[in-house]
């Protein structure tokens, strides 16, 4: 099932984001300072994970329908031998063994099939998308998360993102203001701190009030975060900038920093050629990172507070191309892990036998996942979030 | 498009030379403030007749390219942009690179990387036909877009895919068959021993229609035939504006600046000139947020002082803009992508480390695009040796 008709994309005005960004009414520039209790009030204290895959993973190599003989005929090359088997069809690529104590414990769901329709072979067109939750140019440019934050509490620090690009689409709301770090650890005002925030203190307009709101979330992001952070143990991470930034998110929930959803993301996956080794290494770097943060949520006790789903561009082509890699293609599965996450296959694979000019059929909307994630976790109203009513998904 | 006919002050001038350069001290600005619009749009465009900088460094870029070290590399495009002369052309070769957004990360050479850039040095000015020629051969874009594996019966469609989505059409000017028909196109392009080689045996030679036309097309047949639609035009002038002008165009202003490239055969510089004196670009002082590089370049080059290229460089990566790095083939998405929490707090760490001599209203006025407040003057009036650091850590400092 998956929600209305979506015609060709013609993703997306930079016109109408700009007057999205710059709206800003002006009771937002001082938010409230929200205590714990009055957030549980408002709408519960769970977190969202979301870990973004860039550049469109190879879905077909990272859950791999290892009994089916058009699998292996399509990647002579780059066909996964010897997967972690799942059922009497599927298995993790290798470098994902890691993930088999989530698998095992239930804590861990594959959501099968997932895309939408005319699905764009564009990164950047594909990942706002995803991103707006909008198959087609949307009349404000803000992200499916982002939206979902508007109409939560704002607290001083609603959501987070740990990535030094800018602040992700999906985080971008119309009111809300996400502060983005590169990484938590060694993020301090220095100098004169007095004088630096009162060369802020006056309201701007237009481009100027955006960048005096950046700076003013910044000086005062930098104080919750310390405060938050605390010192922890590295034990049991991997030395990997995913799994060293999955480490201070649970450290950040531990320590009580309000966000309701906090964004990573792995880079790497625009495998066009010699695809193997590199993906076994990005793979590899995922599901121990992945495999690590739920333990450490397990032994703080917050795994029960805490969802993390992947999510990626696309996927790619079945058949591999001459250079050892793939190519652009459509449908994929997704990863959602947690305490509370109804582990198992969530639908089933994609047909290897009947694909449309080449690539899988998605059988699942990207935006039933979004549903179920805002209504069963966030407490959020999916349809106002995303326009359109979506049925949601057995993962939680 | 219609010139500028307001009055070409000093403000008029640190604008022009903010946008088509990395800013200039206050004395310099002074003096192409006395040349009016026209006169110093055109002599920005065509630069000194002598620019002593530019041949110093010319004469070390070999030696700095041999030592194949990426930081020694960028060190020394960054150091062109603070020093050289001729403003523009290291400007535009910022532009050009964004553009034609390429990673060391992948390319893994960066004497390939130096090359590449060096085109956009020696090109950027020209005919966007040659510049395009130059790229589609260069071994770094070769390699960055996997067309090394490009051959006859193996089509690899990633060049032919960016060549119309990201370097000349932009999506919705061609279709996916588009795509397979002109990848084909570029079977055999191949390189050999460092350095471009067109293979015959692994170039397909067949009939392909591309963009509405038949014919048995090589790599340059499908360049020419991308720049023959009118797309071409809109897009690259939406591109040029966003970086020189404004952040979102109108359509009349792409269709107005996409008709003096067509009508001048794309000659860059030429066309520039023609932008950098219409009322347009001098209706916009304030509107572009500075990319990392043009804060950093553009705060020493107003300062007077020089560029620490190795503590740059950190303080560039850790702003969102690693020369010979950019994040994707769409490059950085720029303006107000620029500013987070995060590269905030980058920028204004960056700004610490930078001294001031002179510290009057010329120095705010050739750095700030916009002016600040009477408050914020009076606090930095009273900032003492803080001074550099509050002048950098004010929002009109990183706006351009």
């Amino acid at each position: 099932m998956s929600g209305p008709p979506t015609p060709p994309s013609s993703c997306c005005s930079r016109r109408a984001f700009l007057k999205g960004a710059l709206a800003f009414p002006a009771a937002a520039t001082l938010p409230g300072l929200f205590a714990r209790a009055e957030w549980a009030a408002g709408g519960g204290d769970e977190v969202l994970v979301l870990v973004r895959l860039d550049g469109g993973n190879d879905g077909l190599n990272t859950v791999v329908p290892y009994a089916d003989d058009l699998y292996h005929r399509a990647r002579p090359g780059i066909g996964v031998k010897n997967p972690v088997e799942l059922s009497d069809s599927i298995g993790l690529h290798p470098s994902l063994a890691a993930l088999r104590g989530a698998w095992d414990e239930g804590a861990l769901a594959i959501v099968q099939g997932v895309g939408y329709r005319d699905s764009s072979r564009s990164h950047f067109t594909s990942t706002d998308i995803w991103h707006t939750a909008f198959t087609t140019t949307p009349e404000r440019w803000s992200g499916w998360a982002g939206r979902a934050l508007d109409r939560m509490d704002e607290g001083e620090v609603p959501a987070l993102q740990l990535d030094p690009a800018p602040l992700s689409l999906a985080l971008t709301g119309e009111r809300v203001v996400v502060p983005a770090v590169a990484d938590a650890e060694g993020f301090r005002v220095r100098g004169n701190k007095e004088l630096l925030e009162a060369l802020v203190a006056r309201p701007r307009e237009g481009v100027l009030e955006h960048v005096r709101r950046a700076a003013e979330t910044a000086y005062r992001t930098a104080e919750r975060l310390e405060k938050a952070l605390g010192s922890g143990d590295a034990a049991g991470y991997p030395d990997t900038d995913l799994a060293r930034r999955l480490w201070q998110v649970a450290r950040l929930v531990e320590g009580g920093l309000p966000a309701r959803v906090y964004a990573v993301r792995l880079s790497g996956f625009d495998t066009h050629s010699r695809q193997a080794n590199a993906h076994a290494v990005l793979l590899k770097t995922l599901g121990d990172a992945l495999a690590a943060f739920q333990a450490d949520l397990k032994a703080k006790g917050l795994d029960r507070r805490v969802l993390l789903m992947t999510y990626s561009e696309f996927g790619r082509r079945v058949e591999e191309n001459r250079s050892l890699g793939t190519d652009h293609g459509t449908a994929a599965p997704l990863f959602v892990m947690g305490g509370r996450v109804k582990g198992g296959l969530k639908g089933a694979h994609p047909s290897l036998a009947d694909l449309d000019q080449g690539d899988l059929k998605h059988h699942t909307d990207f935006r039933q996942v979004y549903a179920t994630v805002l209504e069963r976790w966030l407490n959020a109203d999916a349809r106002a979030v995303l326009g359109a009513a979506y049925a949601p998904l057995p993962f939680v | 498009m219609k010139p500028f006919d307001g009055p070409f002050d000093f403000d008029a001038a640190a604008h022009l030379w903010r946008r088509a350069g990395f800013g200039a001290p206050e004395a310099r600005i002074a003096e192409t403030a006395r040349l009016g619009a026209a006169g110093a749009a055109k002599a920005i465009v065509r630069g000194p007749a002598k620019d002593e900088a530019a041949a110093e460094m010319d004469s070390i870029y070999a030696q700095v390219v041999g030592t194949g070290k990426v930081d020694a590399i960028r060190a020394y495009f960054l150091q062109r942009m603070v020093r050289c002369e001729h403003q523009l052309r290291e400007k535009l070769a910022l532009f050009w690179h964004g553009h034609f957004a390429t990673s060391v990360l992948k390319v893994n050479e960066p004497s390939w990387m130096a090359r590449q850039y060096r085109i956009f040095l020696e090109r950027g000015l020209g005919a966007f036909a040659d510049l395009l020629g130059a790229v589609t051969r260069d071994p770094a874009m070769i390699r960055w877009l996997d067309n090394e594996t490009n051959s006859k019966g193996h089509p690899n469609e990633n060049y032919a895919r960016e060549l119309f989505e990201l370097f000349t059409l932009g999506e919705g000017n061609y279709a996916e068959s588009d795509i397979k028909e002109a990848a084909r196109a570029f079977t055999g392009w191949h390189i050999l021993a460092d350095r471009y080689h067109f293979s015959a045996r692994l170039h397909d030679d067949g009939e392909k229609e591309v963009l509405g036309v038949r014919g048995a097309w090589n790599g340059d047949d499908v360049c020419r035939i991308a720049l023959s639609q009118p797309a071409c035009g809109r897009f690259l002038a939406r591109k040029l504006l966003q970086f020189f002008v404004v952040p979102e165009p109108s359509a009349a202003d792409v269709e107005a600046f996409g008709e003096v490239l067509r009508s001048r055969g794309y000659r860059i510089g030429e066309c520039l000139e023609v932008l950098f004196a219409s009322a347009l670009f001098h209706g916009s002082r304030g509107a572009l947020v500075k990319s990392p590089i043009e804060f950093v370049v553009t705060a020493v080059r107003v300062s007077g002082g020089r560029l620490d290229a190795a503590a740059a460089q950190g303080d560039l990566r850790a702003m969102g803009q690693d020369l010979l790095a950019p994040p994707n083939v769409k490059g950085w998405p720029g303006h107000l992508a620029w500013i987070n929490t995060a590269t905030w707090l980058s920028r204004v760490d960056a700004g610490r480390r930078l001294r001031f001599p002179a510290k009057g209203d010329g120095v705010v006025a050739a750095l700030c695009g916009q002016p600040p407040g009477p408050e914020d003057r009076a606090r930095l009036a009273g900032a003492g040796n803080d001074f550099a650091h509050a002048l950098l850590s004010l929002p009109e400092a990183h706006l351009s």
